[in-house]
């Protein structure tokens, strides 16, 4: 068949289908058929998203909620909790993110290559992301143990102080400062030591998902162009910068999209790791209390519903905000 | 053809999801049809409670669908605590064909609050649920759960008075917030006291555990050898500090549950003494959970704080780790005439479901607080019992634990912290109050300003 001849028979098909819709009206059949996952989405996500709106406007017990309007988004604009669980979770999230990220790239290049027990080694990089969440945090507690754990243990064999970690509420500018004698002002104290700890468990945690990922992108890369680059003389650094980077872009973008979700989403860590220390939801002093964590507290310690739903509400625009600046911001650098 | 089979298909499918909702609620019709009067059982052994009356129908371990009530009962007990809990409730059902009890694991306490107020918003809470004051006060808000005067005073299933003389006032939770009424009850308490190694004590000097806080801050600066041993490890915690207040004679809330009182000399005391103790380098603090417990069992450290309920696992760590061989326990060093104790644990709460329902849920909860039950429970978990006249049935088990033994002479000066649901996050207000301190992050005074600012805005959100 000639390629006019082909474009014709889809025109024909086009027409066809009209005909076929108007004479019939639409194709319930479809509708139907999608019935079964639109009930179960309608029922287990738009329902409780806008269930959580509705609570969000308002206060009281379960079952005698009172309309208070937008209060409750007053309510968290206005308070230096709501500004301080958003501040530690922006340090998280800094903390976190570009980490997983370069480590999670480098690993995936490393284990790219044909190695000896290429399949063992991304086994075992794998390996923590499967692991439970609440079993790892209990090996990470002894860890970080100030009187016995192995990061003191490393600390001290490089000639730095031991650090109280878990339950260190102080920012690590302040505890670095004091050991050589030196006062930093407040906004120069840096996240707390216990929020540094965390962050470390959940890098550790989520590393080998973001190398998975990246292998599947490499692998995606066309060994051909590797193959001409050497031929033309291009060494390592150059094969990296101009093929696997910029071909990686979709990976890359997808991969940031979803990390910035999951950091801001975070709570599993946090929860786990304050629990093996014996610290309160929130860690010492509030020092790892996220957003997610203090809205946890507000729902569950304090019954605040109508409050702890309008902080899901702020976090959910937040990272819709974030998401749509990331696709603005990357989505026009990625080669496909 | 196919066309109709598809839209059956896809019918069938959204029946079958549709049906999840189909649960009946305790209101439908299809819950089974109750007897007009529930008749009430006593317990094997229970004193003070009318002769025994004629039950219905014949026992069975089986339930049947009609002239049964179905009660559903969730609680946190694991393990062998479910066990002889399970074993407490075959016994009930097998002695009250009339009433069949359902008790499921539901998680930890904090699990059922979340499983219950779920439940609530969907219309469908159990029958029974074990609760900490606390969430009752928030259960209370929903109109969730009833008020248990009236069913207490009942005539038929009720308390007599030789009862309410027998079972100890601490067991009975009484809401000032709401009319001061009854709302839930407990069939077991665990008591906040003070562990001490002898060992590390006798060798200071020391014969005999601290009986006021000046003797304790005495013995710690006596004991304390830094970095090895330390007079205290320190578990932040609002029953502690409870307790600390207490012995020193000051209140936690106002008796209408409205206004801090905590803030107070006792209060400050409390602080300045675990100030004190850091300052000396005479404390640590805990940096996993249960650290006190390993490091007492160590022989690191001569006194922790904690609940009889640990009794068995510090006996089981101090066996295993072989170090310390004479450790006991004792009340709280106090300034008060008599020792005070915090007993706490959680209660068990009815809810607002049928009268027939509601009354065949009390006569479980009466018959779980009877004597034999009661000492059954007591063998089983090592907790206090509820009335005075278990002791008698508990004869062997207290010859065997000694210090539970101890520990019941003290169950007398028992007091219970407040139920209004702002206890909640007040306690973690005062946690962070007694961990500012202990790591220099603020003075006594500061720490306790701020604690007591926040739990008074906690009380007015009430």
């Amino acid at each position: 068949m000639s390629g006019f001849a082909s474009l014709e028979r889809m025109a024909h098909d086009r027409a066809t289908t009209r005909n076929h819709i108007s004479r019939r009206g639409v194709e319930w059949t479809a509708f139907l058929f999608i019935l079964p996952a639109f009930v179960l989405i309608a029922a287990f996500h738009i329902f409780p998203v806008l269930y959580a709106i509705y609570i969000s406007l308002h206060t009281g017990a379960i079952n005698r909620f009172t309309y208070v309007g937008l209060d409750n988004y007053i309510r968290a604009l206005e308070g230096a909790d709501f500004w301080n669980a958003l501040s530690v979770t922006i340090w998280y999230v800094a903390l976190t993110l570009p980490a997983t990220l370069v480590l999670g790239l480098v690993l995936a290049y490393l284990l790219y290559q044909p190695i000896r027990g290429r399949g063992i080694y991304r086994t075992i990089y794998f390996l923590p992301y499967v692991i439970s969440t609440v079993a790892s945090s209990i090996v990470w507690a002894w860890v970080f143990d100030p009187q016995s754990g192995v990061a003191n243990l490393i600390l001290q064999r490089i000639g730095l102080a031991p650090l109280r970690w878990l339950i260190e509420p102080s920012g690590i500018g302040q505890v670095m400062g004091a050991q050589v004698g030196v006062s930093l002002p407040g906004w120069a104290q840096g996240p707390s030591v216990a929020l540094i700890a965390v962050a470390i468990f959940t890098i550790w945690q989520s590393l080998g998902y973001v190398t998975v990922i990246f292998l599947a992108g490499l692998t995606n890369i066309p060994g051909e162009l590797y193959d001409a680059a050497h031929i033309d003389g291009a060494n390592a650094l150059q094969l990296f910068r101009h093929i696997t980077l910029p071909l990686l872009t979709p990976t890359t973008f997808f991969v940031v999209v979803i990390s910035v979700i999951a950091s801001f989403q975070a709570f599993n860590q946090i929860f786990a790791m304050n629990t093996a220390a014996a610290q309160t939801l929130g860690g010492p002093l509030g020092s790892t209390s996220t957003l997610t964590v203090f809205m946890f507290d507000q729902l569950y310690t304090y019954a605040n519903y109508g409050y702890a739903s309008a902080i899901a509400v702020l976090l959910s625009i937040l990272i819709l905000v974030l998401t749509l600046v990331n696709f603005r911001a990357l989505g026009a650098r990625v080669q496909y | 053809m196919k066309r109709y089979l598809a839209i059956v298909f896809v019918l069938a499918l959204a029946a079958v999801v549709a049906g999840c909702a189909g649960t009946p609620t305790p209101n439908s019709s299809a819950t089974p049809a109750a007897p007009t009067a529930l008749t009430n059982t006593p317990a094997p052994g229970t004193t003070g409670t009318p002769p025994a009356a004629p039950t219905i129908g014949q026992a069975t371990s089986a339930p049947t669908t009609t002239g049964v009530v179905q009660l559903s009962f969730w609680h946190g007990q694991s393990q062998s605590q479910e066990t002889a809990l399970n074993k407490l409730v075959d016994e009930f059902n097998a002695s009250h064909p009339s009433i069949h009890v359902t008790a499921t694991y539901q998680g930890t306490y904090s699990d059922i609050f979340k499983k219950v107020t779920a439940a609530i918003a969907a219309g469908n809470p159990p029958d029974l649920a074990i609760a900490y004051q606390n969430d009752v006060s928030n259960y209370i808000k929903s109109g969730a759960v009833i008020p248990l005067d009236s069913l207490m005073k009942d005539p038929t299933i009720g308390f007599t008075a030789a009862d309410l003389k027998d079972i100890y006032p601490t067991f009975i939770d009484r809401y000032p917030q709401y009319g001061n009424q009854v709302y839930s009850i407990a069939f077991m308490r665990s008591m906040e006291v003070m562990f001490y190694n002898a060992d590390l004590l006798k060798a200071a000097g020391i014969n005999q555990p601290p009986a006021t806080w000046d003797e304790f801050l005495k013995d710690c600066a006596a004991v304390s050898k830094p970095p090895n041993e330390y007079c205290h490890e320190l578990s932040p915690d609002a029953s502690r500090f409870a307790t600390m207040v207490w012995s020193r004679g000051g209140n936690l809330l106002s008796p209408d549950d409205k206004k801090v009182e905590f803030g107070g000399p006792a209060g400050l005391a409390s602080l300045q003494l675990i100030d004190t103790l850091f300052k000396n380098h005479e404390a640590i603090v805990i940096s996993k959970a249960f650290q006190d417990q390993t490091d007492f069992s160590l022989g690191k450290v001569a006194f922790t704080f904690g609940s009889t309920a640990g009794l068995p696992y510090y006996a089981s760590a101090i066996k295993d780790a072989g170090k310390v061989k004479n450790w006991a326990i004792a009340p709280y060093p106090h300034t008060t005439p008599n020792p005070v104790v915090d007993l706490y644990g959680p209660s068990v709460t009815i809810f607002k479901t049928s009268p027939e329902k509601e009354r065949a849920a009390f006569v479980f909860l009466k018959w779980l607080m009877g004597t034999g039950p009661d000492a059954a429970w007591v063998k089983a978990t090592a907790y206090f019992p509820a009335r005075q006249s278990t002791r008698n049935a508990l004869a062997d088990y207290i010859k065997a634990n000694p210090l539970y033994g101890d520990a019941l002479n003290w169950l007398q000066y028992g007091r219970t912290e407040p139920t209004t649901a702002a206890w909640n996050p007040i306690r973690g207000y005062i946690q962070d109050a007694m961990t500012a301190v202990a790591d220099n992050k603020a003075t006594p005074a500061q720490a306790l300003k701020t604690a007591v600012d926040k739990a008074n805005a906690a009380l007015a959100g009430q």
